[in-house]
């Protein structure tokens, strides 16, 4: 009986919690609503103004005074909304109403900003727009991983150059997001990145090493061959595939060594990048050594090995059909399925 | 008429046409401008559509398609905006009777270009 007014009081307390927690998720809507609203015919001016901009090159002292009269995060998303969807002399004249404004050296401000989330937008901004040469840089190594990650954007679109250094350390980020943007940025970079990936081939470890020959292998530059080569003992199995896979795509007589010495890898995602890349390359003279392989004990070897060797044509073809009536049925299925394969999903 | 749905883009294309001269008329989505442009009858007629290709509701080539099948592209011309579209898609939609395209993001000039081109009446031999 005692226990009844404990358990009305913890009711009472539950749902005054519950109450108060939809009053303040009601009510913060409804001031964003209100604010919305109030501020809907400052935006729609602010919007045209940006318009005439885009439109004569150059805002009008009206304009420009609409710009400013906007709060500072509202100004920033009228300007992010729309320089995205333009290029060109347009997207000129938003960089230079942004700055005109103020726009630029606020986003430059914010990027020392407590909050993570001003740093990401104010980082985003001036990805779009330019500017940021001396906010932008430490970012790439901010605690949040969204912030590094935008950061690594605007190093790639504006000053990689100064910053290569730093974005190939990022390729060894502890989060995923970071490491494959980070990739993804120096692909696009190109064989600029050139250097300062031969150096992290020749010097990192783990995952750096491993993305940075990923990204070299992406952007097929001749000069990183050799540095791989070396690499080809790594005790990691990551980086031992990444080589072979950065080796056929460049190819060369040391390059065809090493990816016939990787052919016989302890791991087998090893044994299979290889293959892989002999097929790429269309190394036939590899043909028998790839026909060993389709007795492989793991299936991915086994693939990887019958693909290449209906890649090397006629030669392969005529091992795959000798394995089609092979003793042992691993070799005979995989060497019937790669030849029964159509010609398009070979050459993919 | 100019089918989009990014409000800040629409706002740009529509100001640099009306300062050219062009009478303009903005739909948000597709379900929309299928209903409102398609059809024996169409609610609106006009010499000239701005297509986008990611709408909400029916996607910009249904929209095509659709305006193609009801024999609207004799009468008005369409330059699709496209933006993750792949060359084959593209390739579908000129097939499918679209005058042009323009990539995202785009080159205002570049458009208004392909506007006056697009409207300009028919040069005589």
């Amino acid at each position: 009986v005692s226990e009844q007014p404990l358990l009305a009081g913890a009711l009472v307390v539950i749902g005054a919690l519950l109450v108060a927690g939809l009053l303040l998720t009601f009510g913060h809507a409804a001031a964003r609503a209100v604010r919305d609203r109030l501020l809907a015919p400052r935006v729609a001016d602010a919007r045209r103004a940006i318009a005439e901009a885009v439109d004569t090159g150059a805002l009008t002292p009206a304009g420009a005074g609409a710009l400013r009269r906007l709060p500072f995060g509202v100004r920033l998303g009228v300007f992010a909304d729309v320089a995205p969807s333009l290029r060109g002399e347009p997207r000129a004249s938003i960089t230079r109403a942004a700055r005109e404004t103020g726009l630029i050296a606020g986003a430059e401000r914010r990027c020392a900003s407590r909050s993570w989330r001003r740093r990401f937008r104010a980082v985003r901004l001036l990805t779009v727009l330019g500017g940021g040469e001396h906010a932008v840089p430490p970012l790439l190594a901010d605690p949040t991983v969204e912030v590094r990650v935008q950061a690594a954007e605007w190093a790639a679109e504006h000053r990689p150059a100064e910053n290569l250094d730093a974005l190939v350390a990022m390729l060894g980020d502890a989060q995923l997001l970071a490491r494959f943007t980070v990739q993804e940025a120096l692909t696009r970079v190109g064989r600029a990145a050139g250097p300062a990936l031969q150096t992290a081939i020749g010097t990192a470890q783990g995952d750096e090493l491993v993305g940075a020959l990923r990204v070299a292998a992406g952007i097929a530059e001749p000069g990183l061959t050799a540095a791989a080569i070396e690499r080809a003992r790594d005790p990691d199995a990551r980086v031992r595939a990444a080589v072979a896979d950065l080796l056929g795509a460049g190819g060369g007589e040391e390059a065809i060594a090493a990816l016939q010495q990787l052919l016989e890898d302890d791991d087998a995602r090893v044994r299979a990048a290889a293959a892989h890349a002999l097929g790429r390359l269309g190394h036939w003279p590899a043909a028998a050594r790839l026909a060993e392989h389709l007795h492989d004990d793991e299936w991915e070897v086994r693939r990887r090995s019958a693909l290449a060797l209906r890649a090397f044509g006629p030669v392969g073809a005529v091992m795959l059909r000798r394995a089609a009536r092979d003793e042992h049925s691993s070799a005979r299925d995989i060497a019937t399925l790669a030849l029964e394969l159509p010609d398009t999903v070979v050459s993919s | 008429v100019l089918v989009e749905d990014d409000e800040a883009l629409a706002g740009v294309v529509l100001h640099a046409l009306g300062t050219r001269g062009y009478r303009t008329r903005v739909i948000p989505d597709g379900d929309e401008a299928a209903a409102q442009l398609g059809g024996a009858r169409p609610a609106l007629q006009a010499p000239l559509v701005l297509l986008d290709w990611d709408l909400p509701g029916r996607d910009g080539l249904t929209v095509l398609r659709g305006l193609a099948a009801d024999g609207r592209l004799a009468h008005t011309a369409v330059i699709m905006l496209t933006a993750r579209a792949s060359e084959r898609e593209v390739l579908a939609a000129l097939d499918l009777g679209a005058a042009d395209h323009v990539a995202k993001p785009i080159s205002l000039p570049v458009l208004m270009q392909k506007v006056r081109r697009a409207l300009a009446p028919p040069e005589r031999a």
